[in-house]
């Protein structure tokens, strides 16, 4: 290979070289180190192409596969190969830039084995890279290059479903392999290609739970607003079971299923109560005759000035909020008053579905 | 194999009311023709709602149907238009979603129209109630299809030998900041950039006309600092001049203006300037000789859920049919989003004439793109000198490299910012070549080309800490 400290920028080499080029003197591994000692005497591509007729793109190509020529000389590549390749086949060469001197030697004595043209050898050598980033070889196949392009072939045959194009694949696979245990991985893909298309059976309508949202708390209701302590605190409580939250009852009682909110499932012994606005604090519409649901957490009986709570006022209960603490008792914390959803497009949504014309 | 094969199950005469579209479009029986359509969709159905009744639906109002039964339908042969839901499987990994594979009919599409295209596969099923979430995840063109297409205006090739720079990647920069240069300032640091030795330069993608730069003015100093920076080095340089406008005209226009003042190269946001404008552009660069720069500004909004909406690699076949030389792509390292095995899946499709196939890389379905040009890779965004080795082992030759906080944030300024990406490159192509490994060598290489560039060493010491490392949201 012509480093930079063999090329002088002495006019003489110069045309010297110029000359070998415009005669095409030698191999092209010496028109690749022609070139790019002519580059690095500072000549542009341009000049180089004006005075010898090599065009930039063809420059290039034997600059680059030069120095892939020099590094399977490195590698230890057979001498048989060297002289195939010293004579002829810069643009195979070239394509094997991408990989490292162990796999250019293993791929270029490949591509004289099996003849491969340039395209195919593109192919080689992209599989050949990818090979190289397992740690050791995929089960079933070998460290040899025939193998790694085996592989490839058979990774893309298995995903394929159309008889035409996986054969073609398996065919690709059974060209390269080079092992035994390689064959007869993907000879193993050939009794797959009598399997007649028969109807599917239908789908099993399983779902997955993705959020705690989509499964509701069953949660006891204590009743409506106003509401005595009594019945209140006589409410029981709940145990829901995992995973799907079952909760077991004896004896008649209401109850009320609340989304799995995180402030829900955080709730020790949560307890429902219906109320009308009119029962709560600090509304703006008091006067909305909608019914809302309070969610209150019973275990949680501390005094919190950013809450509001249950506290007993006599012989009934009150949602209240309590700036100070207080003599009161207090029943519980409320968690959540939930307003029933607003339906405006009511009779639209009656419709299966809705689209956009 | 005939359409016949599977036959709408027709009733006699009308019969009125909801449908159940399974009956006419889930034909698992249907093996596609070579002239189909082929749509992969991740589909992600209601709890309960069965998948084949999901994927029929999909099919059916990507096409011929609609919620119910209407008149018109027996005006029509549904059996040569309608659209076939041929496969269904479950995702891996994934509890609640399946990919179900539809097959449509050559028919059904205008020639040579992504607009068409998309708007008829994508344009009104998505809110679907009886889906949770769909997405698109590849599209199958038929050869019979593609050809209808212009494609790149120029392809890779020929943007190497008008640019006569070969066996390397490209290296560019956007400058920065994004908003508020004056045109004599910006067009100073296009000039300092292209003198350090990059190849382009780039407007931002929001810079088009706004009240402290207006185009022509920017054009004018843009083109002053190409010439100047072409005389100075010797090497074809180019800025791409976002020509993005708010009508066709306007675009057009402007990118009239950029070839009389000999520019080589315009660019354009084709998400937000639209698919119509993007290939009218294409066209015309074609017809007057000028590279086309495509920015996929907004592309996030649309392709980031795994879930829901399009993925890249449909956008980005779409801007190979539609038009452009040059589309960003993600950095797979660096700032921003980017799985590998994905990115290099769809990196192939713009550049390669033929990609099987392959699943584990996102690609669904084999595409032979018919000889139509290739699209060079951009990866732009967050990246710096270090990580140089990484950008060529993953991109290649074909790509280009854009360094803006790169370039512009050296210590010592913007060419020596320049200076020090080229030399980075180039000792990184240049041990490819000779055989190292640059996923294992690549900190070694720079560090060794350092010795000789005080320009690289001063980049490499600024920007040795920053790294990225956040888990990307869209994995296969």
């Amino acid at each position: 290979m012509a480093s930079s400290d063999s090329v002088t920028n002495s006019p003489v080499d110069i045309d010297q070289l110029v000359t070998q080029l415009r005669h095409k003197a030698g191999t092209w591994v010496e028109w690749g180190k022609a070139c790019q000692a002519l580059q690095k005497s500072g000549l542009r591509p341009q000049e180089i192409f004006e005075r010898t007729g090599f065009e930039p793109p063809q420059q290039n190509q034997v600059i680059v596969g030069a120095q892939v020529y020099d590094s399977i000389v490195a590698a230890g590549t057979p001498a048989p190969v060297l002289a195939h390749f010293e004579q002829r086949g810069s643009d195979i060469l070239y394509e094997l830039r991408i990989l490292t001197q162990r796999d250019r030697a293993r791929a270029a004595e490949l591509a004289r084995q099996q003849g491969l043209d340039a395209d195919t050898i593109k192919d080689v050598a992209k599989a050949l890279k990818e090979y190289a980033y397992f740690k050791e070889p995929p089960s079933g196949f070998s460290d040899t290059a025939g193998d790694a392009i085996a592989y490839t072939y058979w990774k893309l045959a298995r995903q394929q479903s159309d008889l035409a194009a996986r054969s073609r694949l398996i065919a690709q696979a059974l060209r390269f392999a080079t092992s035994e245990m390689a064959r007869q991985q993907v000879e193993s893909l050939l009794t797959d290609l009598t399997v007649v298309k028969s109807r599917p059976v239908p789908t099993l309508p399983t779902y997955r739970l993705e959020t705690d949202s989509e499964l509701p708390l069953v949660v006891p209701l204590a009743g409506v607003l106003p509401l005595s302590t009594e019945d209140f605190q006589a409410v029981p409580v709940i145990e829901p079971e995992e995973p799907f939250g079952i909760v077991k009852t004896a004896g008649p009682a209401a109850w009320v299923p609340v989304p799995g909110w995180q402030v829900v499932l955080q709730a020790e012994d949560p307890v429902g109560i219906l109320a009308k606005p009119k029962h709560l604090p600090n509304v703006q519409n008091p006067d909305n005759p909608e019914t809302v649901l309070l969610v209150i957490d019973r275990a949680q009986r501390d005094w919190d000035a950013d809450s509001y709570c249950l506290t007993a006022q006599g012989d009934t209960v009150a949602v209240e909020w309590l700036p100070e603490p207080s003599d009161r008792q207090l029943l519980g914390k409320l968690l959540v008053v939930m307003r029933p959803k607003r339906i405006l497009d009511e009779n639209y949504t009656r419709e299966l579905m809705q689209f956009d014309d | 194999m005939s359409y016949s094969q599977t036959t709408t199950q027709s009733k006699a005469g009308y019969s009125a009311g909801v449908k159940d579209y399974k009956l006419t479009y889930y034909t698992p029986d249907y093996t596609p023709k070579d002239t189909d359509i082929l749509a992969a969709f991740r589909m992600t159905p209601q709890p309960g709602v069965p998948p084949e009744e999901c994927a029929a639906a999909v099919a059916a109002e990507s096409s011929t149907g609609t919620w119910t039964t209407v008149w018109t339908d027996l005006l029509t042969d549904m059996d040569r238009y309608k659209g076939r839901c041929y496969d269904i499987e479950p995702v891996p990994g994934e509890d609640n979603q399946y990919i179900c594979y539809v097959a449509y009919p050559l028919d059904l599409f205008e020639e040579g129209s992504v607009t068409n295209l998309l708007t008829s596969l994508v344009g009104n099923v998505f809110g679907f109630k009886a889906l949770r979430a769909l997405r698109l995840e590849d599209l199958r063109i038929p050869v019979a299809y593609l050809k209808t297409f212009q494609g790149p205006p120029h392809g890779i090739q020929v943007e190497r030998d008008r640019l006569n720079k070969y066996g390397r990647p490209l290296l560019g920069c956007t400058i920065k900041p994004k908003l508020g240069l004056s045109a004599k300032n910006y067009g100073r640091a296009v000039y300092e950039c292209l003198r350090g030795g990059l190849d382009f330069t780039k407007d931002d993608e929001n810079i088009n006309s706004q009240p402290f730069q207006r185009w022509r003015d920017r054009f004018l100093f843009v083109a002053d600092a190409i010439h100047k920076s072409q005389a100075e080095t010797g090497e074809i340089k180019g800025h791409y001049l976002n020509v993005t406008a708010a009508t066709c005209e306007e675009m057009l226009k402007r990118a009239e203006y950029a070839k009389e003042l000999g520019m080589p190269i315009v660019m354009h946001d084709f998400l937000t300037g639209g698919f119509t404008a993007n290939t009218t552009l294409a066209h015309w660069c074609r017809d007057n000789g000028v590279l086309l720069h495509i920015h996929r500004a907004m592309h996030a909004v649309i392709d980031r859920q795994k879930n829901h909406g399009i993925h890249f690699r449909v956008l980005a076949k779409c801007l190979r049919m539609s038009g452009g030389d040059h589309i960003h792509t993600g950095t797979v390292v660096g700032k921003l989003e980017g799985d590998r095995a994905g990115t290099l899946g769809f990196v192939d499709l713009l550049r390669e004439n033929y990609v099987e196939q392959d699943k584990s890389r996102g690609v669904y379905f084999t595409q032979d793109w018919a000889s139509m040009g290739g699209v060079m890779a951009v990866a732009s965004g967050g990246i710096h000198v270090w990580h140089m080795p990484a950008l060529v082992e993953i991109f290649g030759d074909d790509s280009v490299l854009q360094f803006g906080g790169g370039t512009l944030g050296h210590p010592w300024g913007n060419a020596p910012g320049a200076t020090a990406n080229r030399v980075a490159l180039e000792a990184c192509v240049q041990a490819r070549n000779e055989g190292r490994n640059l996923a294992r060598e690549g900190g070694d290489i720079i560090r060794e080309a350092c010795k000789w560039s005080p320009e690289l060493a001063a980049a490499c010491e600024l920007w040795k800490e920053i790294k990225f490392e956040f888990d990307t949201v869209d994995t296969l």
